[in-house]
């Protein structure tokens, strides 16, 4: 392997040692936990792919690049997992299953309750601690959408919980708000 | 706690992302890293030093050339037809899978992108069907009258097996009990398991002298695979192992008159070749003699500037230079895109040329990611990469755009997103539109290639 080579795959060891863990634990929470290691596995293809055009922040575009894989993966495979997990339990038991460890009955069905688009972008600040502009290019839109989707989640599951209004300054959410958006 | 965010936080399933142990992490690396395409050379080498002592299976048939020509002999090649770009999996009825090559984008970069599409339950599924099966069986022996005697007959079970062995949504629908079809959640799961798929794509090389196979990409999931070799124009075959040479063809889906072959790895596989593929081969002209390969490094490219327009931490490497695209041989222009937000791309900031390829790669001189009302648009300026400056090949498979002579589109193919591309001088400026729900249509595609317009600086020229 020439210097270039060698430099390339240093790079990208550090790269998949560094946001390994990350990406896992964003397939964990999405995905069956047999299949988290492909995807973390597929991702880092990706990456290795092109790693000339991994941002200098990359964990928002390998959030990205891990969504894309599990919608590849079948954007209905995924929910048809779930469903046959939800399914599996039911025959065992006799009776619907509970649902995500961690959650309660209510605020998983308000989660349900949510657009795809919308879950998506309360998880990936719930869940994976991104700002609102880091999670527009996990989620592919502008950080101007991703904010509108953002209140509108959270004021669906306020309501939807029995709360008030949630009005939180965006600026509580996002340090670098606004700064270097074009 | 009444703030949704915060009960969610409190609930996140996953709180402390743990990292894998050393030797899975090493393993993965490894993984991915040789799972580089490396060209021919590496494959051809290895084979050659398994093989090279072994019988060529070409009949060598002479024959003299009547009409008073020279006489001599012509080998005859005997192998398999090439199975389809697009076909049935082997293994469990139901699998499919697809190949596509279309030009990559990414700026620098010269050659072309497989894409592979495979339709089959994934071993998850597969597994929680078995469970299902049991269940299933248990719901019969209680629910069947022929049954009463507590156990299934030999027929049955077998039947059962059978079934779900090889088609879960035919197990589903044939085997449930009444009390199970009625229930909504397994007519979806059953609808949904049809259209299970996955899929990946890879970037690689474009054909050069001593490069016969240009690149190759495996389908298939847990059973039996199948494996795209994309050739060099001379290549007539490929063999595999003594016993497996594969005939090569063409398809107006290719570029450059490659051509390409479809092997399907056997039932009981292929003998002392191991791995899930793609297997190393050796190209094989028509005269059935082996076409040399010599090591080639994978083109380094051409050298680009980055550009981000948000700054970020550095992370990995050196933070992109500029927030904007940097002046250089190509530039896109996005202001006919009102509102559009620009995201990081990359430029060639001198184009050189490389005439040791074959046939009429591109290169692509500059590469822009931008969002522009919903879409993730992608968009590149593609050169001809031996002779930069001359009209560039038109792009394969595509055809005129109606309204528009100077525009042609791509159709999807397997997971390949489809493309829209304009002439620009002598260059093509090429767009990949997603939006939310997935592809675009091309007059999504062309209400964003018609407002966006490039540059091209060669030889001293300027833009406007």
């Amino acid at each position: 392997m020439g210097q270039v080579g060698q430099e390339r795959q240093e790079r990208f060891e550090l790269l998949f040692e560094s946001y390994h863990a990350q990406v896992a634990a964003y397939a964990r929470r999405r995905a069956p936990v047999e299949a988290v290691e492909d995807v973390v596995e597929e991702t880092f293809l990706v990456a290795w792919r092109r790693l000339e055009r991994v941002p200098s922040e990359p964990l928002p575009w390998l959030y990205g690049v891990a969504r894309r894989v599990l919608a590849n993966r079948a954007r209905s495979g995924r929910r048809a997992v779930a469903l046959a997990e939800r399914l599996a339990q039911e025959l065992e038991r006799g009776g619907p299953a509970d649902g995500a460890p961690g959650l309660s009955a209510g605020l998983e069905a308000a989660l349900r309750a949510l657009s795809e688009r919308e879950r998506e972008a309360v998880l990936l600040v719930a869940w994976e601690g991104l700002t609102p502009s880091e999670g527009a290019i996990a989620a592919g839109c502008s950080a101007a959408a991703f904010r509108v989707r953002l209140h509108r989640a959270r004021s669906c599951l306020a309501r939807a919980l029995g709360g008030p209004e949630v009005a939180v300054s965006e600026e509580r959410l996002d340090p670098l708000s606004g700064a270097g958006e074009s | 706690m009444s703030d949704p965010l915060e009960l969610l936080r409190a609930a996140n399933p996953v709180a402390e992302p743990r990292a894998f142990a050393a030797a899975t992490q090493r393993q993965m690396i490894d993984a991915i890293v040789t799972h580089q395409p490396t060209g021919g050379g590496g494959w051809v080498a290895r084979l050659l030093r398994r093989v090279s002592r072994r019988r060529l299976y070409v009949i060598v048939v002479a024959a003299v050339l009547a009409a008073g020509c020279t006489a001599g002999a012509v080998a005859v090649l005997h192998g398999e037809q090439s199975a389809p770009l697009s076909g049935a999996l082997p293994g469990p009825p139901g699998g499919k899978y697809s190949f596509s090559v279309i030009p990559s984008l990414g700026a620098g970069t010269v050659g072309w992108c497989i894409g592979e599409e495979t339709q089959t339950p994934p071993p998850t599924l597969r597994k929680l069907a078995s469970k299902l099966r049991s269940d299933l069986e248990q719901a019969l022996v209680h629910d069947e009258a022929e049954l009463r005697q507590g156990h299934l007959s030999q027929a049955r079970r077998r039947q059962l097996s059978g079934h779900v062995n090889t088609g879960i949504p035919d197990a589903l629908r044939s085997l449930t009990p009444a009390r199970y079809r009625s229930s909504p959640l397994l007519r979806k799961f059953a609808r949904l398991a049809d259209g299970l798929g996955e899929g990946t794509g890879v970037c690689g090389e474009a054909a050069m002298r001593g490069r016969p196979i240009i690149d190759a990409m495996t389908a298939g999931g847990s059973g039996h695979h199948v494996a795209l070799y994309l050739t060099a124009p001379d290549v007539a075959a490929v063999r595999i192992s003594a016993a497996v040479t594969v005939l090569t063809a063409a398809n107006s889906q290719l570029p450059d008159g490659y051509r390409y072959a479809v092997v399907v790895e056997p039932k009981g596989g292929l003998g002392p070749v191991a791995g899930s593929g793609p297997w190393p081969v050796a190209a094989l002209n028509r005269n059935g003699r082996v076409i040399p390969a010599r090591r080639v490094l994978p083109s380094e490219g051409e050298t680009t500037v980055s550009w981000q327009a948000q700054r970020g931490r550095s992370a990995v490497g050196p933070p992109a230079p500029s927030t904007t695209p940097p002046l250089a041989a190509c530039e896109i222009d996005p202001r006919g895109l009102a509102g559009a937000k620009l995201y990081y791309g990359a430029v060639v900031v001198h184009v050189h040329g490389q005439p040791q390829l074959e046939g009429e790669p591109y290169v692509s001189c500059a590469y822009t990611q931008l969002y522009y009302r919903g879409y993730t648009v992608q968009a590149a300026v593609l050169l001809d990469a031996r002779h930069p400056g001359k009209l560039p090949a038109l792009l394969p498979d595509s055809v005129t755009v109606r309204s528009q002579p100077d525009t042609v589109n791509e159709p999807q193919r397997s997971v390949q997103q489809p493309i829209t591309a304009r002439r620009i001088g002598d260059a093509w400026l090429v767009v990949e539109t997603l939006s939310q729900q997935g592809s675009s249509t091309l007059t999504e595609r062309l209400a964003v290639l018609n407002k966006l317009t490039a540059c091209v600086r060669l030889h001293g020229t300027l833009c406007p």
